[in-house]
């Protein structure tokens, strides 16, 4: 064997080793590499196929309805959320005896955590923008101005890779403290069910898990895509089409000449019946006074009449449109929702959120790596 | 509401049934706990009563689970106590006791498994165990019938006591002075290691040899200073711990398993350990020239180009052990590094190490194989399990003194002299490591 050429003043005596930024771009290197040779690429394409089913579900009323809004946002939050956890969950667990080695041998664990939330943004950025891009080329009506910045592709965007993001950091969270990738992947589910109920968007939730909800990634994605989206100003359909669905519905009611006697002398509707005027000039409620003046009416005083009618001819005999517009107006009032408000405040505020998690994450991240050592052999 | 709360902490239960079925199963464990050795008052303490038990069950891991468990549980009892009834977080609490009834109904009956084969009786005590807990408690520890294989206090026998030895420390080489290595563990203290004084000259390839669990890996992490120990290792002159930034670059440790990762090439795992372990102001060509120096040691040079995933076992031991040769250690240690390799291939890698001793470093290996390459190593040392299981240096010197030390001829029989009785070996442990510290004194 030759002898070793590499003096010990060389490696012991002079200079300091590589200290934590010199070790991001090591790292950088490696996980570059893995992305490359060991399949991690497929997240990619996995991404857009999952963006595509869902664009397809969502498509016809996404930033159109307040409903499709809020399911567009909903559904868009799960595909962000799966799509973050999915990325990370499994990559520090699979190499832990590696680390384990190389934290011995002078690796800084924040420096590796660095690295990682560095290739992990370029990961969730390139896919963000490639869902964005399916939802578009799928059909969902994306508005035509941007609210933060002037395009809505990229307010659009950043909220799907701020949603993606601090998923991510939560996989890789949830990675650093488990031993194996069976553990993770057992993890996962419960993470990803919690995230969907506590939405506090989609399901009624008693009050107590109030708190719940406010530390969950999805409420604060389904408030930015439906405070994005305009979601209070938009129509809300859900009313309008159940009374469509109900057009052959019958309405019947047995009436006595006394019901018909008692809704005419009714306060109300003699307000609204001095409002309609006759040909002649005279008001309906001068008419009915006539009607009423001549006892005509107590002749059948005590008869039963069956009354059948179809909703679709009230609606018809009140005009579709204007139903339509009622029914669209009133439920839209019913449905607003502060949380959802369209303001640069609201949306901004939801992100700080989404960033501040990402941190608060990663940070826990490197807690619990550094804590390496203690595993048991 | 105070008599309720009082029933619930000393009984777990404020009902009935509660309170008189853990009355009778605690009067059983008293006389089980007797039997086993174990002190009757734990019988009385609530979720200690629960470890005690996994003690006398030889299921130590389980005990502690259930005592953790019941305390939950205990917590959780009395918390229902106190919150009003048909509220979300009750349901909540609930749910929490139905995880830890599952938890503990698992765990009882490992518990109980192991009581029935501690008692050596059928199996389905277990069963019974399981829904009349009392009725198991009662038979086993008042019942003249059954009585356990064993007592706890059968493991406080009396251990080799302590040689008061110390190593000189010289300027160069290894100087090993080591107390103690213990771990709290569940309130306890435990040694690991203890009283284990040497010195290794430079230019020497040691073998450490032990039985399972003597503490062969923990001495190794001990001397380069990865798990501190109470203890004063120097290398060189210089104090491991103390100094144990500047140090870990000198001391080289290599795995059992080749922790690497397989989507690099080896030309890039060097690299990148050349990047971790060699200084910053290292000029590139420099760093380069010893990547290019260390392949050729190690015959990667064929393969730099490979992912590692695509190397035989025996290229991936040799690019692990350079991982660690790069930054040319003074102290290399190597943890089974012939594992998975045939007899011939573990041969030249245990040339190679020989080779690397000759340039005057000190290489420390473990293997359960020595005797194919017991030729190749200057010392031996031998740690062995005392009877209070700390592990303990029953030998360190030159092979051929081991030979008599022991009487033994080969390495293998070595380990099976020292190695407890239960383990298939001849429980000799304690008479080697008296009889090494009086050569100590001597």
């Amino acid at each position: 064997m030759p002898e070793s050429t590499i003096q010990p003043f060389e490696i012991h005596g002079i200079g300091r080793h590589r200290g934590r930024a010199a070790q991001v771009g090591i790292y950088l290197g490696k996980f570059y590499r893995m992305f490359i040779y060991q399949n991690d690429w497929k997240v990619l394409p996995m991404a857009m196929v999952i963006g595509a089913l869902v664009g397809m579900v969502v498509q016809p009323n996404m930033f159109l309805t307040m409903e499709g809004t809020l399911f567009g946002g909903f559904a868009l939050s799960c595909v962000c959320i799966w799509n973050g956890c999915f990325n990370s969950i499994q990559v520090v667990c699979r190499e832990r005896g590696i680390i384990k080695r190389e934290h011995r041998s002078g690796m800084h664990i924040s420096s590796y955590v660095a690295a990682h939330m560095v290739y992990q943004a370029t990961l969730c950025l390139v896919q963000s923008i490639l869902l964005t891009i399916v939802f578009y080329r799928i059909g969902v009506h994306f508005p035509e101005k941007g609210y933060i910045t002037s395009w809505f592709f990229v307010d659009f965007a950043l909220t799907v890779f701020l949603v993606t993001y601090a998923s991510d950091m939560l996989g890789l969270f949830v990675s650093s403290f488990v031993r194996t990738t069976t553990a993770a992947m057992t993890i996962m589910p419960f993470l990803l069910i919690f995230q969907l109920i506590f939405s506090g968007g989609f399901f009624s939730l008693p009050s107590w898990s109030q708190p719940l909800t406010d530390i969950t990634i999805s409420r604060y994605g389904l408030r930015s895509i439906a405070a994005l989206g305009s979601y209070n100003e938009l129509p809300s359909v859900t009313a309008w089409n159940t009374l469509k669905k109900m057009k052959d519905t019958e309405v019947s009611k047995t009436l006595t000449v006394d019901n018909v006697v008692a809704v005419l002398q009714n306060d109300t509707v003699r307000e609204q019946l001095s409002q309609v005027k006759t040909a002649d000039g005279l008001t309906m409620e001068d008419v009915v006074d006539v009607v009423l003046a001549t006892g005509l009416l107590q002749l059948f005083e005590g008869e039963e009449y069956d009354l059948r009618i179809r909703v679709w001819d009230i609606i018809n005999a009140i005009g579709e449109e204007d139903v339509q517009r009622y029914v669209a107006e009133a439920t839209r009032v019913a449905s607003y929702t502060p949380a959802y408000e369209h303001s640069r405040v609201n949306v901004v505020s939801c992100w700080l959120m989404l960033a501040g998690f990402s941190i608060l994450f990663a940070a826990l991240a490197t807690i619990s790596l550094e804590f390496i050592d203690k595993d048991k052999r | 509401m105070f008599f309720n709360v009082l029933l619930t902490v000393v009984f777990g239960s404020y009902t009935l049934y509660g309170v008189a079925s853990e009355g009778l199963f605690m009067f059983g464990l008293w006389g089980l706990f007797r039997k086993c050795g174990v002190a009757p008052w734990h019988a009385l303490v609530p979720c200690l009563r629960h470890y005690s038990l996994g003690l006398c069950a030889s299921r130590e891991p389980e005990g502690r689970v259930l005592f953790v468990t019941q305390a939950a549980m205990l917590l959780s009892n009395l918390a229902t106590l106190f919150i009003p009834p048909l509220t979300g977080f009750y349901y909540l609490l609930l749910a929490f006791q139905m995880v830890l009834l599952v938890i503990a109904v698992i765990y009882e009956i490992r518990i109980y498994l192991g009581l029935a084969e501690v008692f050596q009786s059928r199996k389905r005590w277990a069963l019974v165990g399981l829904f009349f807990s009392f009725i198991l408690a009662i038979v086993f520890g008042w019942s003249k019938k059954y009585q356990p294989k064993w007592k706890i206090t059968d493991y406080r026998e009396q251990a080799a006591s302590l040689s008061g030895a110390s190593a000189k420390v010289m300027d160069e080489g290894l100087t090993v002075n080591l107390e103690e290595r213990s771990v709290s563990d569940f309130f306890k203290k435990k040694y690991l290691l203890r009283d284990i004084h040497m010195y290794i000259q430079p230019g020497s390839m040691v073998l450490l040899l032990g039985g399972s669990g003597a503490g062969k890996t923990t001495f190794l992490n001990a001397v380069n200073g990865y798990e501190r120990a109470k203890a004063k290792v120097v290398l060189n002159s210089s104090d491991v711990y103390a100094d144990y930034k500047k140090m870990q670059y000198q001391i080289g440790f290599v795995p059992q398993q080749d922790l690497m990762r397989g989507s690099d090439t080896v030309l890039h795992t060097l690299g990148d350990a050349a990047l971790l372990r060699l200084p910053f102001d290292m000029p590139a060509a420099r760093r380069k020239e010893r990547i290019t120096e260390v392949m050729q040691i190690f015959g990667l040079e064929p393969v730099a180009g490979s992912l590692v995933d695509k190397l035989s076992g025996g290229q991936r031991k040799r690019l692990s052990i350079a991982m660690e040769f790069i930054s040319n250690p003074s102290l290399f240690i190597l943890d089974e590094p012939d594992s998975g390799l045939d007899g011939v291939m573990a041969r030249e890698l245990f040339e190679q190490l020989r080779q690397i001793a000759d340039q005057g470093k000190i290489i420390i290996v473990i293997t359960h194989t020595p005797d194919r390459v017991i030729d190749l190593f200057d010392d031996v040392i031998v740690l062995a399990k005392d009877a209070n299981r700390t592990g303990r240096l029953a030998y360190y010197g030159s092979i051929d003194d081991a030979r008599s030390f022991f009487g033994k001829t080969r390495m293998e029989e070595i380990v099976m002299c020292i190695n407890r009785e239960e383990e298939g070996g001849e429980g000799r442990a304690d008479e080697f490591i008296e009889k090494y510290a009086e050569v100590q004194h001597a």
